[in-house]
């Protein structure tokens, strides 16, 4: 186990040219992928997060039990979602319940800068580890949490995942096809996006604490930052009056604004394979049907957009006769480069494996692991000309780093080490490792 | 913050960009970044063309009546920014731009690649006498690859990006069922998705600058940002080769069918990672209101049973059945007492009517005196007391403040402003 020597705390040193998080330090209580989410981008913008964990529940992270398993080996080591969500974090063992482990806690919250959670309202304050309490430990300290509904308000206690959090901001009732119910989300978009919100409150308190000396306390909520997804339709009902519960709406794949035609996704060549096509110009349409061959442009109905959408679903029928002959891989190849929006519905495995354009920009990147192999991870989609982000090792085993935080930033001997794993506030990494397995 | 919870504190007080400078040229691609930047209190400049930028064409429009100063869709993207209009074809609309950026911390380009270069105001010529300056450029595909000239749209990006292919409803059977399509989302996601990345890479640049002195360019595309975007779905293929299709219950977590409730609102209920605790305060609750069907059968004594696809859809048939009887807020303060995470499926408008979102200040009065009218807008994310979102002027007007720009900050005289005028520069 290798630390930086004499580190006891002091801060890393950073050079020009280090990612823009170089420097910072996170402790980190996050759960989940709502949490984790948030930690993951601190991580990679080069931030150094520490996960605190404990192997049981409650306090033990859900998401190190979650399926699918590298070759199906069920422990709290192996979990995609994890080890996915967890890549360049350290993980120490702390039991923050335990009466021995507040004066380390204090300590670390001296030489960090950013504490992070999504915890319900009151566990932290439960545990003395509220804003308030932070600050009067380091009052440059940026504390954020992110829960379901925020830590104020009628809802402030309600439980929430993603799914929840999307019906409540309106994001659900906005996917779907006219007439029918919602369909919603075949994920939890929400995970993703609060938890980036929750990122970007970091950072921002952070530039806050740049400009000002001070430190802050962010609020995020995972359902109340789903309206920022909402464009302007609230704004439509503000102003106009208009509901979303109209017979127009969700639009299914046709266009709002710009009414255009064609908007729509259509059936290719295969079982369940898709394509999307557009078309908002006449140079478009020309190209398109030019590519298509099929005549369209001698059709009186079709000469103009607003003849193209009084006979919108004749022509879609038409374009889907065509697109049922193709890959869908091809559309975007025979439409693009003459200028029409066209595009296969990618699979997650055509985005990975199929996209040139991916590939090209370096979207996702592989990296090995110890413990669930080589695999390929999710990048953050920005190129940092002189500050780079960098992913560059895996997630953590449970408890990898206690050596890292209790020897090296705590500073501790042996013999108190020792004392602590005896008081129940941590313990050693061979326990470590079985409990992992069991709890798996 | 709303009307009810506004402090003259929170007026007054400064947002965490305080100070920093935007210059924004672009439309859907960047629009959502700086309304993030501005909503943070950045002084964000919209360079528009004399013809005013692309999306004051798209509706709504207030009133139903079409105008390029009536966009609603422009509004919501742009409120608290600032609008000049420059003709960046002219040499003397370059100069200007020039000299805008010499007092700009922050480039937000939207523009195709090559746009800003061609003028001279790329990078390269602007950083030559201002190193510092940030440039974030945010494009359909990103500047190079075989992509990267193609056009786009919010339904392409949504396709390619894989949000499409999961969302939906179940796939038919068989090809000649009824259509079933894979679904985008309305309201312009991926332009969301590209601007909150976009508003982070800034804030991490101006923290790197801060830290180093440097300025950069921050690369971005939206086609980038939707490509990381289809959460456990990526993990799944990657670990278990799952390729996940749309809709059914076979998605852990987000496959819940949506009750109908008695009020006609639906409700999105989520019985997971529940102890058996809350299991039995579930079936407690069920049963005070006689909704608790076949679940007292020791079939049902454990949570474990949920695991089993066939109990938890035997599960919302139950709620299903009390649904109809009660209404959405009923079956939420229920379910909620007993710890089970639930929403009712509201609809954008619902949450102007919603006490949490009032609490939270979601929605933002925003006086517009020249309609003698205040609008609710969609404020912030997260609250930060120290430092809070704020909106700080209503949406502008096309080239609103390109008097006020010109004269009062590049000290041009008002016969210079003219003569710009007349030959359409601005």
């Amino acid at each position: 186990m290798s630390f930086p020597p004499g580190d006891n705390g002091q801060r890393p040193r950073t050079r020009a040219g280090d990612p823009p998080l170089a420097g910072i330090r996170v402790l980190d209580f996050t759960k989940q992928i709502a949490g984790g989410g948030n930690t993951r981008v601190l991580a990679g913008l080069g931030s150094e997060v520490l996960r605190v964990e404990w192997p049981h529940y409650p306090a033990l992270d859900g998401l190190r039990t979650l399926p699918p398993f590298h070759e199906g080996r069920a422990s709290l080591n192996h979990g995609a979602f994890f080890n996915q969500t967890s890549v360049n974090k350290k993980s120490f063992i702390l039991n923050v319940k335990a009466p021995g482990a507040r004066p380390l806690l204090e300590q670390l919250i001296r030489v960090s800068d950013v504490v992070a959670d999504n915890f319900p309202p009151r566990v932290m304050k439960s545990w003395g580890l509220d804003y308030e309490s932070l600050r009067r430990i380091n009052p440059r300290i940026i504390a954020v949490s992110g829960s379901g509904f925020g830590q104020k308000g009628p809802y402030a206690d309600f439980r929430s995942y993603g799914p929840t959090a999307q019906a409540y901001s309106g994001l659900t009732q906005i996917v779907g096809l006219p007439g029918r119910p919602p369909a919603g989300w075949g994920f939890s978009y929400m995970d993703n996006m609060g938890s980036w919100f929750a990122a970007l409150g970091v950072l921002m308190a952070l530039h806050h604490r740049m400009r000002t000396g001070e430190g802050s306390f962010v609020d995020h909520s995972q359902a109340l930052s789903g309206v920022l997804g909402l464009g302007p339709t609230a704004l439509d009902h503000e102003v106009n009056g208009r509901t979303y519960r109209r017979p127009d709406r969700p639009a299914g794949n046709r266009s709002t604004y710009p009414r255009v035609a064609p908007h729509y996704s259509y059936r290719c060549a295969g079982e369940d394979s898709w394509c999307v096509i557009a078309c908002e110009t006449d140079a478009q349409w020309d190209a398109l049907c030019r590519v298509a061959g099929r005549g369209w442009e001698e059709d009186p109905r079709w000469q103009t957009v607003l003849g193209r959408l009084e006979h919108e679903t004749e022509l879609d029928a038409a374009i889907e006769g065509w697109t049922r002959t193709l890959d869908r891989h091809a559309v975007i190849e025979l439409l693009a480069p003459q200028g029409v929006f066209a595009a296969p519905c990618a699979t997650i495995a055509d985005k990975a494996l199929r996209d040139p354009q991916n590939q090209h920009r370096g979207t996702y990147f592989e990296l090995d692991s110890p413990l669930v192999g080589r695999h390929l991870y999710e990048g953050i989609p920005l190129h940092f000309e002189a500050t780079p982000w960098r992913y560059d090792s895996p997630a953590p085993a449970l408890g990898e780093h206690n050596d890292y935080v209790f020897r090296g930033l705590l500073g501790l001997s042996d013999a108190a080490l020792r004392e602590l794993v005896a008081a129940g506030v941590t313990i050693d990494a061979e326990d470590a490792r079985v409990a992992a397995e069991v709890d798996g | 913050m709303t009307a009810q919870t506004q402090t003259p504190e929170s007026q007054t007080k400064a947002g965490c960009l305080h100070g920093v400078r935007v210059l924004e040229v672009g439309g859907f691609e960047v629009e959502f970044a700086g309304r993030i930047l501005a909503g943070n209190d950045a002084d964000v400049v919209k360079v528009e063309p004399p013809e005013g930028e692309r999306t004051r064409r798209l509706g709504p429009f207030y009133r139903d009546i079409p105008d390029l100063n009536r966009s609603l869709h422009f509004r919501h993207y742009n409120v608290g920014k600032r609008s000049l209009t420059l003709d960046l074809d002219t040499r003397d609309g370059q100069d200007l731009f020039r000299r805008l950026a010499h007092k700009a911390d922050v480039i937000l380009d939207g523009r195709p690649a090559g746009y800003l270069e061609t003028r001279r105001l790329g990078p390269a010529a602007l950083r030559a006498t201002k190193p510092d300056l940030l440039f974030a450029r945010v494009t359909p595909f990103g500047p190079s690859g075989p992509w990267a000239s193609y056009p786009a749209n919010d339904l392409l990006q949504l396709a390619l990006g894989g949000q499409m292919m999961v969302c939906g409803y179940a796939p038919p059977e068989s090809p000649d069922e009824s259509d079933t399509p894979p679904l985008a989302a309305d309201a312009g996601q991926s332009s969301h998705m590209a601007g909150l990345w976009t508003a982070i890479g800034i804030v991490a640049a101006l923290l790197a600058r801060g830290r180093d002195g440097v300025g950069q360019v921050i690369d971005g595309s939206v086609h980038d940002a939707c490509s990381v975007k289809t959460e456990v779905q990526f993990p799944r293929w990657e670990y278990e080769r799952t390729d996940f299709r749309r809709g059914g219950l076979q998605m852990r977590g987000a496959g819940n069918p949506l009750l109908l409730c008695r009020d006609g609102l639906n409700l999105c209920v989520l019985p997971s990672f529940l102890g058996e605790d809350k299991w039995l305060d579930l079936k407690e609750w069920l049963k005070a209101h006689d909704g608790l069907g076949d679940l007292d059968a020791e079939a049902y004594r454990s949570v474990e049973v949920l695991s089993d696809p066939f109990a938890r859809a035997h599960l919302f048939d139950v709620l299903e059945l009390l649904a109809a009887r009660m209404t959405a807020p009923e079956m939420v303060a229920g379910l909620q007492s007993a710890g089970i995470a639930c929403a009712p499926v509201f609809a954008p408008e619902d949450l102007l009517q919603d006490p949490q979102a009032a609490a939270r200040g979601v929605f933002e009065p925003v006086e517009h005196e020249e309609l003698g009218e205040t609008f609710r807008y969609i404020g912030g994310s997260f609250v930060n007391e120290a430092a809070p979102w704020l909106l700080r002027r209503r949406p502008p007007m096309l080239g609103e403040h390109t008097r006020e720009i010109l004269l009062g900050e590049l000290g041009l005289r008002s016969d210079q402003h003219e003569v710009l005028f007349q030959l359409g520069v601005v």
